[in-house]
């Protein structure tokens, strides 16, 4: 299985062509990468560097600097929760923990969903607090009721793109 | 170009040519203000915020590396204000520095322990933990990286940009827990990797060949010059102080040869210096002649010949200094008459030619341009035998003298060729390492190694270096300049 598909190499080449230097394309490459495999793996940079003469180690301090940017392979939704001042206010740790506590039980039951939590900073969305992020999807006013009903929504549609890739690599490479 | 500025610097004038920056002028009047990241030899980095100075009309205090000269500047690099800045800045660089200075290779010469002593504050206020980071990692043939003692002045990484052109250094992560680093399973691979070692102003990368072996106190460091190459690097050799054993040498700076660097592979040029790997008395026949009935032994060899000097073969490599051709060539001549037929012994595989683009040339020979001087000097025509023996073979000499290299890995066919000389009869061989080919000559003589010896040996550019000498490791031992004393007195 080749290491990028081939839209994905028509994107990186754009931005290549779009800046001045190649050092300068490496934010929105990395995230062009993020969004089609769900994380970054050495093995992407190592290719960044052969295909596309970034230098692997330009790419590697950018990619560690930057918290947003998955160095490990996420599950398929990450549930970000607002806990900035305003959705702290309006009960976001309570969502959190509700949230936690309802993985928590389905991964004892056996039933575990592709669900990460995490608390975030400021969304910009202080006046539809608890603000929130699925993927790139926002919902607002998550309240612990709302979250737990957000989650049942979305373990019941199909995996995104980015998730089915990112597992079948995995798998491809578990059973090499 | 020749425009320049003149300022103050603690009340002294100096004169510098614009663009210059503070530091680099401090270093002309020889003042020293306390630095990590900024090098002569590498780029301005301005990260350590160390080499804090005050300069009048500016609010607040100014770093020295990155600050260039103007006319009529007033620097002051003494003061209290000044000498508080460096106090709270190393307090700062020591947060995460683990201090574990005991067990640290680089204690007696770490510029972080230095400028503590001198400029510290001596009472920490932090009472936070530190940060654990990796240790010991092997990032390279040479190197170890502990990343718990760097204090990030990046240094190593701008020398991997700059010099070696590698880059195969950065700093990972962010705020306090940044790392120095390389690549996952990517190592540093290349001719220069020792450097990164000296330039390391604290103990994070240390050298495999010298961890762990000995404590900088106890050696004494001469000033001489790399046997390696051409190129003649300006080094430094260190040296027991109570043992006679050299444990490492470094690159001593000279702009016009090498720099501030040298190749790692001028880096091994003190193992042959060890009593272990040395040629230590003298053999006839096979058999231990002492030092003193040496002398005797050479004379009769040399009066056998006398008057036949066209029957005397000599071999020169050019690994010796100046000054001793000078005194081989003019002693035979006293001794035989006439000079010998000389022969030229050079590496086969050579390619005089080759350069690496930083300083390592293909000649591995340290004086060929001393020796083609000296023979110039004396008239002599010498055959180079480079492969091929054969004019050595049919000259059908009685006697014949060779000089062996003391780096005998700049001859990749060394163990092949040397045999070639021990099948002739009447051999007088001399040299430093120990093999058991020497056995095989009829009179084998050690002699000097480039650390025991005062000389010049002249690089490819031409320009002729001083060697210093140390003591001896065998103190018995006598120079070819002492033996051919002894005979012709």
């Amino acid at each position: 299985m080749p290491v990028f598909s081939p839209e994905l190499i028509k994107i990186i080449e754009g931005f290549l062509n779009r800046y001045e230097t190649k050092r300068s394309s490496i934010l929105p490459i990395l995230h062009a990468i993020q969004d089609e495999k769900d994380w970054i793996s050495d093995e992407d940079v190592d290719t960044l560097e052969k295909s596309f003469g970034l230098s692997a180690v330009d790419v590697r301090e950018v990619l560690t600097f930057y918290t947003m940017y998955r160095q490990q392979p996420p599950k398929p939704y990450r549930f970000e929760v607002c806990k900035s001042i305003s959705c702290w206010l309006m009960g976001a740790n309570d969502t959190i923990k509700t949230l936690r506590l309802e993985i928590e039980k389905a991964e004892k039951e056996g039933r575990p969903l592709p669900f990460e939590i995490h608390g975030v900073e400021c969304l910009g969305q202080c006046g539809y607090a608890p603000s929130t992020l699925i993927n790139k999807d926002r919902h607002n006013n998550v309240t612990s009721e709302k979250a737990l009903q957000l989650l049942k929504e979305y373990s019941a549609k199909e995996l995104p793109n980015a998730a089915v890739h990112c597992a079948a690599a995995l798998a491809a490479k578990a059973n090499k | 170009m020749s425009e320049t500025v003149t300022l103050t610097i603690d009340g002294k004038e100096v004169t510098v040519p614009k663009g210059t920056s503070i530091i680099e002028a401090t270093e002309i009047l020889g003042v020293e203000i306390p630095r990590f990241c900024w090098h002569p030899g590498l780029s301005v980095a301005g990260v350590c915020r160390f080499c804090m100075v005050k300069i009048e009309g500016m609010p607040k205090l100014q770093i020295a590396c990155n600050t260039t000269c103007t006319e009529g500047m007033k620097v002051i690099t003494v003061s209290d204000e000044v000498k508080d800045a460096h106090k709270w800045a190393l307090e700062f660089h020591l947060i995460n520095h683990p201090l574990d200075c005991p067990i640290c290779d680089q204690a007696g010469e770490c510029e972080l322990q230095n400028y503590y002593m001198k400029v510290g504050r001596y009472s920490s206020q932090m009472d936070e933990d530190k940060v654990l980071k990796p240790k010991a990692l092997d990032v390279g043939d040479n190197l170890v990286l502990d990343t718990e003692r760097c204090i990030l002045c990046s240094r190593c990484v701008r020398f991997e940009d700059e010099v070696t052109k590698t880059s195969s250094l950065g700093i990972f992560n962010r705020g306090d827990h940044s790392i120095v680093g390389t690549f996952p399973n990517r190592k540093i691979q290349h001719n220069y990797s020792y450097n990164i070692v000296d330039i390391c102003p604290v103990g994070a990368f240390t050298a495999k060949d010298f961890r762990f072996k000995c404590r900088v106190w106890f050696l004494n460091e001469t000033k001489t010059i790399c046997p390696g190459c051409s190129t003649g690097c300006n080094i430094t050799l260190y040296e027991h102080k109570n043992q006679r054993q050299y444990y490492r040498l470094k690159p001593r700076k000279n702009m016009e040869v090498n720099g501030h660097w040298m190749c790692d592979e001028g880096r091994t040029m003190y193992e042959h210096l060890n009593a272990t790997n040395r040629l230590a008395v003298p053999t006839i026949a096979g058999k231990h002649l002492s030092w003193n009935l040496l002398g005797k032994e050479f004379k009769q060899k040399l009066e056998n010949v006398k008057g036949n000097a066209d029957k005397v073969a000599l071999v020169l490599t050019p690994q010796y200094t100046n000054e001793e051709y000078e005194n081989i060539l003019t002693s035979l001549k006293t001794i035989l008459g006439n000079l010998p037929k000389i022969y030229v012994w050079r590496d086969s595989a050579e390619k005089i030619d080759d350069f690496d683009g930083i300083l390592m040339r293909g000649d591995r020979n340290s004086n060929s341009k001393g020796l083609s001087q000296i023979l110039e000097k004396h008239a002599a025509q010498a055959v180079t035998l480079s492969g091929d023996f054969s004019p050595l073979a049919s000259s059908s000499a009685n006697l014949v003298l060779v000089f062996g290299p003391e780096i005998e890995k700049s001859y990749s066919q060394f163990a092949n060729e040397v045999t070639r000389f021990a099948e002739l009869s009447n051999v007088i061989y001399f040299g430093t390492t120990l093999n058991p080919i020497t056995k095989k000559f009829s009179l084998a003589i050690p002699t000097k190694v480039f650390a025991e010896k005062n000389g010049t040996f002249i690089n490819f550019k031409g320009i002729p270096q001083k060697l210093k000498a140390n003591p001896l490791v065998f103190p018995a031992m006598k120079g070819i300049e002492d033996i051919f004393a002894e005979i012709k007195a």
